[in-house]
């Protein structure tokens, strides 16, 4: 009966009533989103209002930053995101053998935003770039390099998801981890959506 | 299973939604478009993609109301901030 | 007492209170010299008052951190200490070789002292904090490496907790931060450069996980919540803590000589750095609020509370103030710093020590609480320190301020000593809080010795 109750409750798209209402995953996970996106907030803010005073300087080295690899970091995050999402729709549905699939798809998505982000330091690098070259350029590095260390995290944390799916851990009535994973991925999605305009096209 | 039906329909729709955005966000920032035109858009296309994650992959549509106010204001917020940046920085 | 071998404790919990009384009439010495200039000279000259002053600090929290791990590991591990004998041994090892130290220093010339103990082998000695000789450094990597091999093994052969593998981590953690007190590069940049990996990344790293660890051990005892909720509420702390703590070392590098870029990582992840100490006083409140049985010892209950609150302050709120670097410009070593020193090392460190004492003592001592009047004697120890450390802390602020802007803000600026006098009555305010704060010291050490009713009320 419970797991029944849960899985009606789930399938729910929009609660009927308020008290429905629940936040995925563990609060814990909640509370930490929410001290990252204050960090990044307060990057961005930085690197914004450093920029006012720096506007013709930031505006030409901007240009020499891969716009291109920066877009197709941004699809390959959205569609991390997207097929995560899909595994949690599917443990919900209780299928639970596409759930180790979409997580995988994920992964394959977050090991491309490596590969990419990886090149584009190695040709910075080759160029002979580095945090002191100049304030643009610390901010490039800075906001991408500490983002990137949460991608390389949001990917050991959706490896871990993955490793616990095949043993078939996730499903209609034990969302918890799977959610929880899934929140932080996403925040890590969210941050770059954010990030990619503003440290490659907003001039 | 309709509801959970309807719930992939909605999920696939928002990444395609999400991949439009961020094609345009790319043209948009290209070096043909006048680019301090561009900055409005550029962020309000932002803000528009992440209340698209926040609310439908992060499922906040469904959470108790203030989470979904507490990210999407923290993007609001950002995003403002940012637009006021540019435009002090315009001057 | 659950386990015979947490005795082992009893022992350090005293060492430290010793130390701490002697730990206070050096600054109440130090806060005199400041005022009156030639007090005590030539027996005891500032600098190595105020060298005696922060090291009995360092030691007796050393001892108080030991005292804690020797108490609480059996108890989590549910099986006795893995050598009783070793725990011992290594308390007189310590207590021998730091009043060893203390005396030489104040027997001797201090070069002289560096003469004898082999400085110029190896040059370690002169760095605040990192001062003692190097027979006292070689005894402390001893004396810590038996005391992490008895808790480790201890750990290793019972019960896996939470608070246990944290506890252990800040404590490896103090142990090979301190290595770096063993380097001392000639290049100054380089030497100031890891001399922060020490006391950096001690107070705003591993000692907070230590913190963490003893105060929700406590908290677990005084409230019987269950060790899920805190133990998951232990590992967001911890993880914010090392996050903001490790990049936040940057908030020293701004004028040292390292780049630019420091400026930014310093200010962006320090500023977040009281997250944790504010989730930290969040949880112990939480923690208290959803208590399912009313302990009898009221006073440990204090303690926890307080250590909430005043790391809060002293590290959150006073670091904070400080720490964005366009600030820090102007308030770079002035009163400022020792204030917030201060408060951060009293609220967080001298009261997460006094709270796992005040929750084991009474039970070291074969009963599970004090007595009423004893716990009253304590709380009244706990406002008069904690109060009086709140005044010096604001005298010491204001007299900060007043330096910033006389000194380096004004268009005629100051020349420091001239500074001084000016603000010698914030110096004299706080000598006389000083001495309130002893007496809540002599206050709290003869809580010890009332007797009465040993059940609660
Ligand atoms: C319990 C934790 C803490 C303790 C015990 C502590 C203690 C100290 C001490 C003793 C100093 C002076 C070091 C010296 O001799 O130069 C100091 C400096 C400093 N602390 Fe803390 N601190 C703590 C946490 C924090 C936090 C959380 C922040 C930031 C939010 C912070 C910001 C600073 C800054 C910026 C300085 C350098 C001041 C200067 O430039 O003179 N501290 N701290
Ligand atoms: C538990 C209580 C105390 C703690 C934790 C403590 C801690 C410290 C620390 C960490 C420093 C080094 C500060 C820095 O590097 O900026 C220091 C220095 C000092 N303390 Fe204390 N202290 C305590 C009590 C007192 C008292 C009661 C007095 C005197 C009224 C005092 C007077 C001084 C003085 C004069 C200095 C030297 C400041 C300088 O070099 O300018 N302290 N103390
Ligand atoms: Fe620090």
């Amino acid at each position: 009966m419970a797991v029944d109750a849960a899985q009606l409750t789930s399938l729910q798209p929009v609660p009927a009533t308020a008290a429905d209402r629940r936040l995925p995953g563990d609060l814990a996970v909640w509370v930490f989103i929410l001290a990252e996106l204050l960090v990044f907030g307060v990057f961005f803010l930085s690197y914004a209002f450093t920029r006012a005073h720096h506007v013709a300087e930031f505006n030409s080295e901007q240009l020499t930053l891969n716009r291109a690899a920066g877009a197709w970091n941004t699809v390959l995050l959205l569609t991390a995101s997207y097929c995560v999402y899909r595994a949690v729709a599917a443990a919900r549905a209780g299928a639970r053998s596409r759930i180790d699939l979409w997580l995988l798809a994920a992964l394959a998505c977050g090991a491309g935003f490596v590969v990419v982000k990886l090149g584009e330091y190695a040709a910075k690098l080759a160029a002979g770039i580095s945090l002191s070259t100049s304030t643009f350029y610390m901010f490039y590095l800075s906001l991408t390099f500490f983002h990137f260390m949460h991608v390389l995290l949001g990917i050991v944390v959706l490896g871990v998801l993955w490793l616990r799916a095949r043993a078939g851990a996730y499903g209609p009535a034990n969302l918890n981890g799977l959610e929880s994973g899934a929140s932080y991925w996403h925040m890590v999605d969210l941050v770059w959506i954010v990030l990619f305009p503003l440290v490659y096209l907003l001039r | 299973m309709n509801h959970a039906l309807a719930g992939r329909r909605r999920g696939t729709w928002t990444w395609l939604a999400l991949l439009g955005a961020t094609g345009f966000a790319w043209w948009l920032g290209g070096e043909s478009v006048r680019a301090r035109s561009a900055v409005p858009l550029l962020l309000a296309l932002a803000v528009a993609k992440g209340v698209l994650v926040v609310r439908e992959f992060m499922e906040l549509r469904a959470a108790p109301a203030r989470w979904q106010l507490l990210l999407v204001g923290w993007l609001v917020l950002v995003a403002a901030l940012i637009g006021v940046a540019y435009y002090s920085g315009v001057r | 007492m659950q386990f015979k071998s947490q005795a082992a404790a009893k022992p350090y919990f005293v060492a430290a209170i010793g130390l701490f009384v002697g730990q206070i009439l050096f600054g109440l010495i130090m806060g005199l010299q400041y005022v009156v200039g030639d007090f005590l000279f030539p027996a005891i000259p500032f600098n190595v008052a105020r060298m005696v002053h922060t090291n009995l600090l360092i030691v007796w929290l050393l001892f108080g951190f030991m005292g804690g791990a020797y108490y609480l590991v059996p108890e989590e591990s549910e099986t006795e200490l893995y050598s009783p004998k070793l725990a011992r041994a290594m308390f007189w090892v310590f207590l021998v070789a730091g009043a060893l130290t203390i005396l030489s220093y104040l027997a001797m010339p201090y070069a002289r002292l560096a003469e004898l103990s082999g400085n110029n082998i190896v040059q370690t000695m002169g760095r605040e904090f990192l001062e003692q000789p190097l027979p006292t450094k070689a005894g402390i990597v001893v004396v810590a490496l038996a005391f992490l091999f008895n808790i480790t093994m201890t750990v290793l052969r019972g019960r896996k907790t939470a608070i246990s593998s944290i506890l252990l981590l800040g404590l490896w953690g103090l142990a090979i931060f301190f290595l770096f007190s063993f380097y001392n590069p000639s290049n100054l940049v380089l030497d100031k450069y890891y001399w922060w990996w020490v006391v950096h990344l001690w107070v705003e790293g591993v000692w907070e996980l230590i913190l963490g660890a003893l105060l929700a051990f406590v908290l677990i005892k005084v409230t019987g919540v269950d060790r899920e909720v805190i133990e998951k509420w232990l590992y967001v702390i911890i993880t914010l803590t090392l996050i903001t703590g490790i990049v936040g070392t940057g908030h020293h590098y701004y004028w040292i000589g390292t780049p630019e870029y420091w400026q930014w990582w310093g200010s962006v992840f320090s500023a977040l750095e009281p997250i944790p100490f504010f989730a930290m006083t969040v949880f112990a409140f939480n923690m208290v609020n959803r208590r399912r049985r009313e302990h009898p010892n009221r006073a440990a209950t204090l303690w926890a509370l307080g250590t909430g609150v005043m790391s809060f302050l002293g590290a959150g709120i006073w670091g904070f103030l400080h720490t964005l670097a366009p600030v820090n410009y102007y308030t770079h070593g002035t009163q400022i710093t020792a204030a917030h020193g201060h408060m951060a090392f009293y609220g967080a460190y001298v009261m997460v020590v006094l709270t796992i004492i005040s929750y084991a003592m009474p039970i070291l001592r074969g009963r599970p609480c004090n007595s009423p009047r004893a716990q009253v004697v304590e709380m009244w120890s706990f406002w008069l320190m904690t109060i009086s450390m709140v005044f010096i802390t604001l005298f010491l602020t204001a007299a900060g301020i007043l330096q910033v802007w006389l000194q380096r803000v004004s268009d005629t600026p100051l020349p420091f000593m001239v500074v001084q006098e000016k603000i010698g009555l914030f110096y004299w305010m706080r000598e006389w809080t000083g001495v309130v704060f002893l007496v809540g010291l002599v206050v709290y050490v003869a809580s010890f010795f009332i007797k009465g009713d040993e059940r609660p009320a």
